[in-house]
């Protein structure tokens, strides 16, 4: 078995080409550039010099509450994901226009092949307690989150590397894995197989690293703003345990002078009346996640910023339970369900009704967005095609009337909503009665994998910014999977695209996963969800992409 | 003797109290690992289920849970990995209980005076006024009444701040929201019973030898129209310094009151099991103490045929 | 002092066993007791007007959907958030449902639950509390009865009831039955505890041990002599398990407990619509919060004017 292969000799243009971006800080990958950044200010990305005499200070709000934890390795929420990524920098970071650059690399090489990545580390990256910031620490935090004694949240976006599994599913060893710091400076990475789009793997929370004598000096030392030592723009000043978190810049941060917004408080309400009324009242320069029903009334506000996120909100059937069990009965459903309606009158944030299951946000090699790019808009509402599809769907069930069918949904008031137009949409158009059942997540997700249920609501976060990030889903073999539906013709275009180094050969393959998907339809997409912010005048500069916490370095406060 | 034997009985009720809730806990299906934005593969979620000893038998993690908790360890939240359920406690209860203490002194002050009033003005503008507030107290319950309390207070007259801990202000409103369903129950159960206090012989008898009204009312009609209050508030004392949900969600507060809930959401088995028995201690503690009580209101009352 | 009982009540204290005496006395007193008491409640003015507010509401429940040409489950999306007009008497909600419609359909339902509640804690709350209450500190047998129950309700209250909820959910279809027996498990140990302090205290009277030196039961005690004087505190704390159980209605079907869209009640229309406070569609939230109220007043005039009527030292 070939182990270490030095990819420092073989630096080809022809690589730098296919993996854009992966050396030398301007570019990114192919995949990895968002196709929408807005910031907040109205239309350059660069905003105003921060004045003189204001404080460069924002306070906005964390809808979660409290964090659950500030350490990467354990990390499972966006709460958590917000504050952490502004206390820990990766080998990968974001620019000011959302694209994916050197962080506390500064140099990456990659293998002819594309499977060895060697990493050199900055010179002049530090912790915040102003020790350097080695190889070493990449190794012991990338091992620490595989190590199975960890129990880490997710381990398995490192599962792309070489041995990393078998490490953590205790079929290996750690020494096995392909996680080398050859000294200080150099860290080797060794992929299982070629990944054209690691770079957007790798910036996630599970790659962020930590420094081993903190961690074992103090089991707690996450848990106390005094105890927290990280390597990103900021450190924790003060955290008051469900109140508020302050951030400082990090004066040891090696970029700190490309940071404007000095400090940071995160205020925990997790109410939506309460933190918009904040809002209302000045207390708070942010909020995301209005509540719905102040949507009408703030929609037009210049202080509303509507943007879509990577994640789609979709209902699925179990395709072994009956009448879904027939395919043209699947697609009579999704015909008679009217998405813009849904999207205009009743979610009404922003939400782009989903005619596709991959969302908008990733550029094709093309240029164009991977979602327009598509063959056709799938299932665009047409009643009357619904009629006939149902009916010929009946008909080869050998039934006269669709019996009343049961639509689950996790306990929250959105969802009902939904439910319940779409409940009367199928009523209206279909003439089926749909009853509704819901129960609270962690029921609802074991209800789930016991496949008890006819059609469900499901809606799951792309894991990154990829349309692999969502289409993997449905492989039969993946944990998030739970229609029964399987098709090996799918699982082939998902293995091989994964791993297929021309973007546009596998761009290719994608959208063919997605017309196969689209065809046997285990899964209605209902719309691409958005996050929508009210966003204080006086803060200029915040970039929002897909990611799912806008980017708060860049901002400036123009006024007191 | 009496004592001893209650102390002994509040042991046996919190082992039961703890045991049910053991059982019920891991009989609802769900894990505390998966949250909405994926599941865990299972291999993965074999590592953590081993970390917090979820892989071993029900019998061993409950004989594991009982040796910690004898020595008063609650154990570690499996959501917040760095925090154990003693910290939480620790840090959440302050909070919860400056609220609580705060609004059932609200709602005791205010409702006797009101009730009491309002029985001595039967059937007249008082009367119906505190029948209107009562009314109003109990059918706009706290999750309506908190937001319209912010709505006006803060952000339309600015007189108080919308929500967070801090200063003494910040106490007021959720404090009041908290107060005014209580408030509303023991101004009923104090008018009630004062008027069939103001019917019995003794205060007609008292009032015939010349007492004044209020001296009547206080001396007899109050001491005896206290037992169903008494009765009342034992629980909702244990309730509200333990701290509230939807006050402390919607007021922002640091207490410990979301634990109750977020915990059972979450499947964070350590938190349910350690917000439970907290509160249970603090409620079998109140109703004894209340027992004892209704002694002091009313010295007839015989508890225990021990006495006898 | 003398007996504290009414002329009418003199009977009680002959002696009557208990084969010759009909069953449906065994609690209750004399017809011409009860013809006397709602004579006095229909001469209160004010118990009357919550009657009739009260037969007002039942008959809109019954009524009301079909005076106007919505179903309450009819959506319209270009319509939603309507002020009343004339077209809407009580406006549309946010998914352009007639609030009317819906109002009257949810009073079926949030009526239904809010009466079960009442006569859960009745039975159950009124009996388990008369009983501990009426058995503490009667020899070892009455104390361990008395402190049993009222362990039992140490554990109710501390076991968490949205755990319960979950538990239940997993077990049983949700429903109307469901509901109701969520409602049973908890609802009825704030009424036991209640009665239970108001027995301890009414037993030390007189008239307690007269009735036993006369040979009563302790059934005729309890039924006769303790729970009447107790009535007016039963009847103020029915009144207040209504609206706390048709707002626990809207928490436990928005669980998935309870009945599930679009059926509507009252307190889950108030819960969909906590956003109108941000937003200003005052009537989504204010129509069926009134009805709650009404039925709140209604109950509590008619049961004042019960206090009254009930009253055994006012005179008839």
């Amino acid at each position: 078995m070939k182990k270490k292969i030095q990819g420092l000799s073989v630096l080809l243009l022809l690589i730098l080409v296919v993996l854009a971006g992966c050396s030398g800080g301007a570019n990114t990958a192919a995949t990895g550039e968002p196709a929408s950044t807005k910031t907040n200010t109205a239309a350059e990305a660069a905003p105003e010099e921060a004045p003189a005499d204001v404080e460069q200070v924002i306070t906005t709000n964390l809808a979660g509450g409290e964090p659950y934890t500030l350490d990467p390795a354990f990390a499972s929420d966006t709460t958590s994901y917000f504050v952490i990524g502004n206390l820990y920098e990766g080998l990968y970071t974001y620019d000011k226009a959302g694209k994916i650059v050197e962080g506390a690399a500064s140099k990456v090489d990659v293998s002819e092949d594309g499977a060895t990545y060697t990493f050199t580390i900055r010179d002049n990256a530090k912790w915040s307690n102003g020790e350097p910031v080695t190889a070493k620490d990449f190794e012991y935090s990338w091992k620490r989150v595989l190590n199975p004694e960890t129990a880490a949240y997710d381990p398995s976006s490192l599962y792309y590397i070489k041995g990393a599994e078998e490490y953590n599913t205790g079929k290996g060893k750690a020494e096995d894995v392909g996680i080398t710091a050859k000294d200080d400076q150099t860290l080797v990475v060794q992929l299982k197989s070629p990944l054209g789009f690691f770079p957007t793997i790798a910036v996630g929370t599970p790659y962020l690293p930590v420094q081993q004598s903190v961690v074992e000096g103090d089991e707690k030392w996450a848990a106390e703003a005094s105890t927290i030592v990280g390597n990103g723009p900021y450190v924790a000043k003060d955290w008051k345990h469900n109140e508020e978190i302050s951030l400082t810049k990090n004066d040891q941060y090696w970029d700190k002078d490309a940071i404007t917004m000095a400090t940071i408080n995160f205020k925990m309400v997790q109410d939506a009346t309460t933190y918009y009324q904040m809002y209302k009242t000045g207390d708070l320069d942010m909020i995301l996640s209005l509540p719905v029903d102040t949507l009408d009334q703030e929609k037009s506000s210049p202080e509303f910023l509507s943007h879509p996120s990577f994640s789609v909100y979709t209902y699925s059937f179990n395709v072994e339970e009956k009448p879904f069990t027939n395919k043209k009965i699947r697609q009579a459903i999704a015909y008679a369900i009217d998405r813009e309606v849904l999207a205009t009158n009743v979610t009404k944030g922003g939400e782009t009704p989903a005619y596709g299951y991959v969302p908008y946000g990733i550029t094709a090699p093309s240029g164009k967005d991977f979602r327009d790019e598509a063959p056709e808009k799938y299932y665009e509402f047409n009643p009357d095609k619904a009629k006939e599809l149902l009916a010929e769907g009946l008909k080869e069930e050998g039934l006269t009337s669709l019996p009343p069918v049961t639509f689950k949904y996790n306990t929250s008031d959105k969802h009902k909503k939904v439910a319940e137009a779409i409940q009367e949409l199928l009523k209206t158009n279909l003439g089926i009665e749909v009853r509704l059942e819901n129960q609270e997540w962690k029921t609802y997700i074991d209800t789930f994998k016991q496949k008890n249920f006819q059609a469900a609501r499901m809606g799951w976060e792309g894991n990154f910014l990829d349309p692999l990030g969502v289409l993997a889903h449905y492989t039969s073999a993946n944990s998030n999977n739970f229609t029964n539906w399987k098709n090996a013709d799918y699982d082939k275009l998902i293995e091989t695209s994964t791993y297929e180094l021309d973007p546009a050969k596998r761009f290719e393959e994608l959208h063919q996963a997605e017309a196969i998907l689209m065809d046997e339809l285990p899964i209605i997409p209902i719309q691409f969800s958005a996050d929508t912010a009210l966003i204080s005048p006086k803060i200029k500069g915040i970039v929002f992409d897909t990611r799912s916490n806008p980017d708060l370095r860049f901002a400036v406060r123009t006024e007191q | 003797m009496y004592i001893v034997k209650r102390l002994f009985l509040m042991l046996l009720t919190l082992w039961i109290i703890v045991t049910l809730t053991f059982i019920i806990m891991h009989a609802i299906p769900g894990d505390p690992f998966s949250n909405d934005s994926k599941t865990i593969p299972p291999a993965v979620l074999e590592n953590m289920r081993a970390r917090y000893n979820l892989d071993k038998p029900y019998a061993v993690q409950y004989a594991l849970y009982l040796k910690n908790l004898l020595m008063l360890d609650l154990g570690p939240s499996i959501q917040s990995k760095t925090t154990d359920v003693n910290t939480l406690i620790a840090r959440g209860f302050g909070p919860s209980a400056i609220l609580g203490i705060q609004s059932l002194v609200i709602a005791l002050v205010a409702g006797i005076s009101l009730g009491t009033v309002a029985a001595l003005r039967h059937n007249r503008p008082l009367d119906y006024i505190s029948m209107f507030i009562a009314i109003l107290g109990v059918s706009i319950p706290s999750f309506i009444l908190a937001p319209l309390l912010i709505k006006y207070l803060a952000v339309k007259w600015h007189l108080l701040p919308v929500a967070s801990w801090g200063t003494w202000k910040h106490t007021l409103l959720p404090s009041i929201a908290l107060a005014v369903s209580p408030l509303a129950v023991i101004a009923r159960f104090m008018r009630t019973s004062m008027l069939e206090v103001l019917h019995q012989d003794y205060i007609r008898m008292a009032k015939a030898k010349g007492l004044s009204g209020r001296a009547v009312t206080i001396r007899h009609g109050l001491r005896n129209a206290l037992i169903p209050v008494v009765s009342f508030i034992g629980p909702l004392f244990a309730s509200v310094i333990t701290g509230t949900f939807v006050v402390e969600k919607i007021f922002a507060i640091p207490g410990i009151g979301k634990y109750f809930v977020d915990s059972i959401f979450n499947r964070d088995y350590p938190v349910i099991l350690g917000t439970t028995i907290f509160y249970s201690v603090i409620l079998v503690v109140t109703l004894f103490l209340i027992d004892i009580s209704y002694r002091l209101v009313d010295p007839r009352i015989k508890l225990s045929s021990k006495g006898e | 002092m003398k007996t504290a009982f009414p002329p009418e009540q003199k009977h009680l204290f002959q002696p009557v066993s208990r084969e010759e005496m009909p069953a449906a006395a065994i609690g209750r007193p004399s017809e011409s007791y009860w013809r006397i008491r709602l004579h006095k409640l229909f001469k209160n003015k004010l118990a009357v007007l919550g009657l009739a507010l009260l037969l007002i509401i039942l008959g809109l429940a019954a009524a009301g959907p079909h005076l106007v040409p919505y179903a309450p489950s009819d959506q319209s999306l270009l319509k939603t958030n309507l002020p009343p007009s004339a077209e809407h008497w009580f406006g549309t909600d946010d998914l352009g449902r007639d609030v009317w419609a819906r109002t009257w359909a949810g009073a079926r339902i949030s009526l239904l639950i809010g009466f079960s509640a009442a006569a859960i804690d009745l039975v159950l709350g009124v009996l388990i509390g008369s009983v501990a209450g009426y058995c503490a500190g009667r020899g070892r047998t009455g104390d361990r009865i008395d402190s049993a129950l009222m362990r039992l309700i140490e554990v109710l209250y501390s076991i968490p009831y949205l755990l319960v909820i979950i538990l239940l959910l997993v077990v049983m279809k949700p429903g109307l039955l469901t509901m109701i027996v969520a409602l049973s498990i908890t609802g009825w140990v704030g009424m036991a505890r209640i009665v239970r302090g108001q027995i301890l205290q009414l037993k030390q009277n007189e008239y307690v041990t007269a009735a036993r030196s006369l040979g009563a039961d302790h059934r005729r005690i309890v039924f006769k002599h303790l729970l009447p004087n107790a009535t007016a505190i039963i009847i103020v704390n029915l009144t207040f398990s209504i609206p706390a159980a048709i707002f626990a209605e809207s928490f436990l079907s928005f669980l998935g407990l309870g009945i599930q869209s679009p059926s509507a009640s009252w307190g889950t229309m108030a819960n969909d619509s906590l956003g109108v406070i941000l937003s200003g569609q005052w009537w989504r939230l204010f129509f069926p919060g009134l009805m709650i109220s009404l039925t709140m007043l209604s109950f509590n005039t008619l049961g004042d004017g019960l206090q009254d009527a009930l009253d055994p030292h006012s005179k008839a």
